[in-house]
């Protein structure tokens, strides 16, 4: 039998024209480059229409975990208009953001993305990273009862928007377990319609819980969540008094008053959580406390009374099989004035739903637009709001409400005359100072409240224990400010 | 220094003790098994704590549950978009029970009874169908629906592969590298060998980006990789965490540099002078004489590959994933079925404990290597 050996050189010989042959090639176009010379560019695509051929596209669309089914379910409808194409919906969290931007880093692209698990805003710093998304043919602009195509722009100063959102931001209110307050002999809904209301609902609601033999933990069990603290209830809990409304929490943001003024708006933020803690309605160890395993689910399994809480625990209750009434009230009963506002959070105009850059190289690109103008479309956006139980700005063919329970229980009265809460219940739900001043922020700085990276957390923790006063943690967002913002 | 030596009445007087020798021997047989049953409690009570968990839904969750919890059924009134949302409800198994078109699609504020009058269908069917639903839904999620269009048995599927071929590989190529480094009797060697060692030093985040832009600029030289969803694609991305786990560590050429350089030289002559090559060496004598080594190899890097999480989350695409990134992509941002992540986690943990049951005996001899010299 005849032996066959290759020696050693001939090995090398064969492993380097091998290695050349792959440097070769590697200079040639990229499979994912887009046709050069005198083909139309990708984003000339067709968008609303007529739907691009489709053999075999797959679409890997973000949505935020907990309702990614029901984004599975509307996009599945895509699918079945759109024969060939596969949506593949996919959840990142806060855990696996950072992997995922690694992932994205070496090239990754899935066709829709959101921001929010990412924590991605949209400014100076990183619009390139998106698409600019008044260049792409889109169907729906004037739809939006908000000026979706320029706010951002026009803001910033630059070509956007690179995000794009069109429901109306989350609102935190009052939401409680109904037969326990009924239980208690308390009725909020009709008895709280001032501060002092509120006040006296509570000390009778901590007494009742302290009588209970056990029976409940706690009134109002309140966790710790730093976007909600830093970014949500710091807005929201100054709406109680005249001088804490929205239009002079934006003037610290602008740099027209201090953070740290005797004066501030941002002081009954802080002055509410300290007395709630030394009134004891709220545990003293709150900075420790979790939020979905401690707050919620204490909530939820009926051993608390309530919280001040967003859309989703609503339906969270409601699926758990919770069967006590959950009822609702807006969050900040007035000290000093007629009016009862209610806090929301802006639209999003710098953040949610976005198309990377470099998506439009992709051979699918066209598939991309015609998907994304597709996902707001009038026929679909009832779909994902009813999906969020939240309300769009957005003109509908048809008049529509969303069933979600916040909205039914708090939402629908507040700004209506004759509403469960009164003729004076208004939204406070215009830019805010944060949003304003985002186009002044240094990359890399902690903002104001400092909740991105918890520090937040650490202010609370101080301030309960007794280490610092309210006037420290606003001194302490004043120096965060100057060292964050460049000047106005 | 003079010695003392007790006098014979004083012996006398010593009275015997109370418990004698045998008494002693039975007392510390009994504190070392007490001792031992305490540390077994210690150690497993987690698991079992774990396992009773994935059995407790959200509201019953603010108690200790030392036993599966009495848990209430779904109510007819629930909307389906929350059992989705929430406990995670596989919309397209659903359908398929109900025989409701795949296609179909059910408004998430539908209540089970609205579906059951929209498509006709008898409540006791739909109440059959939930049955147990809360208290097994951990369970049920995992085994029987897919999360990030991914099922949990693909996912330990891949995991056992990965880990298979990242292990038989990279015992393969540390047995070359060492066989190649044994001695270290030359310069070169001596600088491959401190180039491996300079691994330990960096940090696998550092690295795991450049490495992973590596591997999409290759693969994108084939234009099957850019095809989502392709068998190709996923193929190629396994196929590079397999890589990347067999490239040489710094701990597996210690571990057969060192080996094979105790291996008398005299044997490795005596098999050429007896006609074999150098594979035969490799494969029929110094191979079963590194047993021990390899057994070692195995027992510290087992594991490590099976509960990766770092890499398969960067290199595989959801559908593709391996068992941690998916039992993560339970977590959400405003909830988190716990269920899932604790039937998860447990799920995950009993193959690798199966595994080293089966064969304690070869990795209680790879960790005593060389605890005791003779």
């Amino acid at each position: 039998m005849v032996k066959k050996t290759i020696s050693r050189r001939d090995f090398l010989r064969v492993s380097a024209l091998a290695a050349a042959g792959a440097a070769l090639a590697s200079c040639g176009p990229k499979a994912t480059e887009a046709p050069a010379g005198g083909e139309a560019p990708a984003t000339e695509a067709p968008a609303g229409g007529e739907a691009p051929p489709a053999e075999g596209v797959v679409l890997d669309i973000m949505s935020l975990a907990e309702y990614q089914a029901p984004y599975q379910e509307i996009w599945n409808i895509y699918a079945g208009e759109n024969p060939g194409i596969t949506a593949n919906v996919f959840a990142i969290n806060e855990d696996t953001a950072a992997a995922y931007e690694a992932k994205v880093a070496g090239g990754y692209l899935a066709a829709i993305e959101l921001t929010q698990e990412m924590q991605i805003f949209f400014d100076k710093s990183n619009y390139e990273m998106a698409l600019d998304l008044s260049t792409l043919e889109f169907d729906w602009w004037d739809r939006f009862t908000f000026d979706a195509k320029n706010a951002w722009a026009d803001l910033f100063g630059l070509p956007g928007p690179r995000s794009l959102d069109f429901m109306k931001g989350q609102f935190m209110a009052w939401q409680y377990n109904g037969d326990a307050m009924k239980e208690a002999g308390l009725d909020p809904r009709n008895d709280v319609r001032s501060y002092d209301d509120l006040v006296k609902w509570m000390d009778e609601g901590k007494a009742f819980v302290e009588g209970s033999g056990g029976k409940y933990d706690a009134f109002w069990k309140q966790g710790w969540h730093n976007w909600i603290f830093g970014n949500n209830y710091s807005e929201c809990f100054c709406d109680f008094f005249a001088d804490g409304s929205a239009d002079r929490r934006v003037a610290c943001w602008k740099g027209e008053a201090k953070f740290n003024a005797e004066d501030s708006p941002y002081r009954h933020f802080f002055q509410f959580y300290l007395d709630a803690k030394d009134k004891g309605w709220i545990p003293a160890d709150m900075p420790n406390l979790l939020w979905e395993n401690d707050m919620e689910a204490t909530y939820i399994s009926g051993k608390s009374v309530m919280m001040v809480h967003g859309p989703w625990v609503w339906d969270k209750a409601a699926a758990a099989g919770s069967t006590f009434e959950q009822v609702g009230l807006p969050a900040t009963p007035p000290v000093d004035m007629d009016t009862w506002k209610q806090f929301a959070l802006p639209v999003n105009i710098d953040n949610q739903w976005f198309i990377r850059a470099g998506v439009d190289k992709l051979p699918i690109f066209p598939n991309i637009q015609h998907a994304w103008n597709w996902f707001f479309s009038p026929d679909i956006i009832p779909l994902r709001c009813d999906a969020e139980g939240r309300m769009p700005l957005y003109t509908l063919d048809a008049p529509f409400e969303t069933k979600g329970l916040q909205w039914q229980s708090v939402g629908k009265h507040i700004g209506v005359k004759g509403g469960d809460f009164g003729d004076a219940t208004e939204w406070d739900e215009g830019l805010t100072g944060l949003v304003m001043a985002s186009p002044r922020k240094k990359k890399g700085s902690k903002g104001v409240f400092d909740w991105e990276s918890n520090g937040l957390n650490v202010w609370f923790a101080n301030l309960y224990s007794g280490k610092w006063t309210v006037q420290d943690c606003l001194d302490e967002a004043q120096k965060n400010y100057d060292e964050s913002y460049e000047a106005a | 220094m003079s010695t003392q030596f007790l006098s014979p009445e004083k012996i006398k007087d010593t009275k015997p003790p109370v418990i004698g020798l045998k008494g002693r021997r039975i007392g510390l047989r009994i504190f070392a098994t007490v001792i031992m049953i305490v540390y077994s409690v210690v150690t497993l009570f987690p698991f079992y704590a774990l396992f009773i968990r994935s059995f407790v839904p959200t509201k019953e969750s603010s108690e200790l549950h030392l036993w599966l919890p009495e848990v209430q059924e779904v109510s007819v009134n629930q909307e389906i978009g929350n059992l989705a949302v929430f406990y995670n409800l596989d919309m397209k198994a659903f359908k398929i029970a109900m025989g409701i078109p795949e296609t179909a699609y059910i408004p998430s504020r539908d209540k089970l009874v609205d579906v059951a009058e929209k498509y006709n269908l008898n409540i006791a069917d739909i109440q059959q169908y939930f049955e147990g639903f809360y208290l097994y839904n951990g369970w049920n999620t995992l085994f029987r629906t897919s999360m990030n269009s991914q099922t949990f048995w693909r996912a330990l599927t891949r995991t056992f592969i990965v880990t298979f071929f990242s292990l038989l590989l990279s015992i393969i190529l540390s047995i070359m590298t060492g066989y190649g480094l044994a001695g270290l009797k030359r310069k070169d060697q001596m600088t491959v060998y401190n180039i491996y060692l300079l691994q330990m030093v960096i940090p696998i985040m550092l690295i795991i980006l450049p490495q992973y832009q590596l591997f999409q600029w290759i693969y994108n030289l084939f234009p099957q990789y850019n095809v989502q969803g392709s068998a190709f694609r996923y193929s190629a991305q396994l196929i590079a965490l397999i890589l990347i786990n067999i490239k040489g560590t710094a701990l597996s050429t210690m571990i057969f540099t060192s080996a094979i350089s105790g291996i008398p030289k005299d044997l490795e002559d005596s098999a050429m002078i007896d006609g074999a090559s150098r594979i035969q060496y490799l494969r029929q004598i110094l191979f079963p004489l590194l047993k021990v080594p390899i057994v070692s190899l195995v027992v510290i890097q087992l594991p490590a590959f099976y509960n990766q999480f770092l890499e398969p989350y960067v290199y595989l695409d959801p559908p593709n994933s391996t068992l941690l990134p998916f039992i993560q992509s339970a977590v959400g941002q405003f909830s988190t079925n716990f269920q899932v992540i604790y039937a998860g986690v447990f799920a995950s943990v009993v193959p690798l404990v199966i595994l080293y049951l089966v064969f304690r005996s070869y990795f209680v001899e790879g960790v005593m290597a060389g605890a005791i010299k003779g």
